[in-house]
């Protein structure tokens, strides 16, 4: 996997940049949420203006913006995010990057919603589908399993499974909850089990 | 010695354990009778060496003589022996008795054999329909018990197929629970076992389903069932009312098989509906979550304090679809809350000292000529804010105020030394920032030329003079 965004056709000439789509777009990226390429509102997927407006003008101003505010803007397959261009300088930095530790919490929480699923004899589907998705029931149960515990407790996460869910990841807009109150992944949720998946392949079945 | 078939099949019995090959040999080669004869003995010869290990030399002797093929061929439990080609043929009701005791090697009935008994019992239907029911009639008698002997069939094969389909799915399902996938055996003979299980699924449940379901539409004939309960019906119509109860109580049994193959399929289907794609998703999301658990369980003690999984673990890092992902922590500047008087004296003392510290110990003072440039823009840009800050301070919106650029520009020009277009922008910032202001913007384009500059703005009118404006 790389960070190689979607192909995009250099455009010439001055950036028409929305002012106030930018700033809510910086609002969301700088609070550590994704912005996925489309929202669900009212009970279907329709087009996000905030990804549509960094999309837009990524390269002819987006990308150097945060890059002149020390920050990277990330284009992954179908949402963007942000991360700090610099590294920690000292340790007590280093220590800072460590206790945030937001790549760990999402980490652990897919994973354990991902094996939950599969292993409550659903099909993977079930996950990304709008009008699916994972009652609270089910995630009760998968939470109850002692393992699954652990596993978010390792990852620095002391709530239970449905609460870690909406923290991590609806918080994030990593996941959102449809009309019957499911949990749905995002396409930033799918993106990373798409990556999973590819990397399985790639790097051979064994 | 001749030794009576009782007793030959009571050691098979005894022996059913090593017999089983048989059938396993048979099933390998898609139900070819002929056993190789050098299997047989082998088995017989097995038999002897357990025996023997126990020190039992007369029970040997009973098996060598009880086994022996030649006896077997004179009581009818080998049907043909073919000395040229190595092989035998045991007699059906054995390898059917040894498949019996052998649940886990036992097949279902395929679409082919399910077709035979349907046909078979088409067959019977026809004839009924043909001969007159006369019970003292011989052809008549002849058709009935063949066609009991075809329900007898049904029942019985459906009645293995359904212990077969159940041992083997039991067993199936439970090599791919138990498997630990996450490693390259388990995941490979799980693999295994989910085709297996689809075959199966394929194979044998789908097509009973069918057999039994009495909507099917054949080629030709009807459905089982429905010729047997046909027959019913003629039986009734002739008045054999006892013939026509034993019909339909065996159409309904046959039927009843039908809760235990779907309680079958639908246990089966769990595995079933995975494809190759999905056992692939479900491979690699079992490949991340062992990573993950094994970091867990290298830092386990019962607490977890400070013995998080660290962001560096590959267990996190990979892969890496999030990789820096955090909310970034900004000083926020609160421009009503600073002082900027008191942070120049601040700064002014601070480097004062430093530069008398530097002074002590060295004799003379360098200054970094960058340093200095970097200080002096500094200090300049935060007396121009101080500056602006002053000013507006003293200064309050009009209340007939329609344009505020205008105004802050009129405001700023008369009172600021050296005043720019850059010091209006900030005083916007500033205006803009305070907590209470409110405003209305105008889609109205406006534009304001001082010196070499021109800044082109649209219309802000502060909210209490749109208010005036409105009620006016």
């Amino acid at each position: 996997m790389t960070d190689t965004p979607l192909n995009q056709t250099p455009e010439t000439g001055r950036p028409v940049v929305n002012r106030r789509l930018s700033q809510e777009a910086f609002r969301k990226l700088t609070a550590g949420q994704v912005i996925n390429q489309t929202n669900y509102v009212n009970g279907r997927l329709v087009p996000n203006p905030l990804f549509d407006e960094l999309f837009k003008e990524r390269d002819r101003y987006y990308a150097e913006a945060y890059a002149n505010m020390g920050m990277e803007l990330v284009q992954r397959r179908g949402f963007f995010y942000v991360r700090s261009l610099s590294e920690p300088l000292n340790e007590d930095e280093a220590r800072d990057h460590e206790s945030s530790g937001a790549v760990r919490q999402i980490q652990g929480v897919l994973l354990v919603l991902g094996r939950g699923v599969l292993e409550k004899g659903f099909m993977f589907d079930v996950l990304t589908l709008p009008d699916a998705g994972v009652s609270k029931e089910t995630l009760q149960s998968i939470g109850s399993n002692p393992t699954f515990n652990q596993i978010l407790k390792a990852c620095k996460i002391d709530h239970p499974l449905p609460e870690a869910a909406k923290v991590v990841l609806v918080d994030r807009d990593i996941a959102y909850h449809n009309e019957k109150g499911n949990l749905v992944l995002a396409e930033s949720g799918k993106v990373f089990f798409d990556d999973l998946f590819v990397e399985y392949q790639t790097n051979g079945q064994n | 010695m001749n030794i009576k078939s009782p007793f030959i099949i009571k050691q098979i019995i005894e022996y059913r354990g090593l017999f089983s090959q048989l059938v396993a040999y048979i099933e390998e080669h898609d139900g070819d009778v002929e056993i190789p004869v050098r299997l047989y003995r082998s088995i017989v010869k097995q038999a002897i060496q357990a025996e023997s290990a126990q020190g039992n030399d007369r029970e040997c002797d009973r098996i060598r003589y009880t086994l022996d093929e030649e006896n077997l061929l004179r009581e009818r439990l080998i049907i043909r022996k073919d000395p040229a080609r190595g092989t035998l043929v045991l007699a059906p009701f054995v390898i059917d008795m040894l498949r019996h005791f052998d649940v886990g090697r036992m097949r279902g009935l395929s679409q082919a054999e399910l077709e035979d008994l349907r046909e078979g019992l088409n067959q019977s239907l026809k004839s009924f329909q043909q001969l007159p029911v006369d019970l003292e009639d011989d052809d008549f008698k002849d058709e009935l018990r063949l066609l009991r002997r075809r329900i007898q069939d049904t029942l019985g094969k459906m009645q293995e197929s359904v212990a077969a389909l159940e041992a083997q799915g039991n067993h199936l399902s439970e090599q791919v629970e138990q498997q630990d996938i996450g490693s390259l055996e388990g995941a490979i003979s799980t693999r295994k076992a989910l085709e297996h299980i689809n075959h199966i699924y394929q194979r044998y449940i789908l097509p009973a389903l069918e057999f039994l379901d009495p909507k099917t539409r054949f080629e030709k004939g009807g459905p089982a069932t429905t010729a047997i309960r046909r027959i019913a019906a003629i039986a009734k119509e002739n008045g054999v009312a006892r013939l026509d109860q034993e019909m339909l109580l065996s159409a309904n049994a046959i039927q009843s098989y039908v809760k235990d193959i779907d309680s079958l399929r639908l246990s089966l289907e769990r595995y079933v509906r995975q494809d190759r794609q999905q056992r692939q998703q479900y491979d690699a999301v079992e490949r991340a979550f062992n990573a993950i658990r094994q970091a867990t369980e290298e830092r386990h003690d019962d607490s977890f304090r400070n013995l998080y999984i660290p962001v560096r673990d590959p267990a996190i890092q990979s892969p890496g679809t999030f990789l820096g992902i955090k909310r970034m922590r900004f000083s926020r500047l609160e421009w009503h809350d600073i002082d900027h008087q008191a942070d120049i004296e601040e700064f002014t003392d601070r480097r004062i000292k430093e530069l008398r510290e530097q002074l002590d110990q060295t004799g003379s003072v360098e200054v970094d000529p960058w340093r200095s440039r970097v200080a002096e823009a500094e200090w300049r840009e935060q007396m121009r804010y101080e500056a602006i800050q002053g000013l507006l301070q003293k200064w309050a919106i009009p209340e007939d105020c329609r344009d505020l650029h205008a105004a802050l520009h009129d405001y700023l020009r008369r009172g600021l030394e050296d005043y720019t277009l850059n010091d209006l922008l900030d005083a916007l910032d500033w205006v803009m920032a305070l907590p209470d202001f409110q405003f209305h913007a105008r889609f109205q384009h406006r534009e304001i030329i001082h010196g070499e500059l021109a800044l082109s703005y649209h219309l802000i009118i502060p909210r209490e003079a749109a208010f005036k404006e409105l009620t006016a």
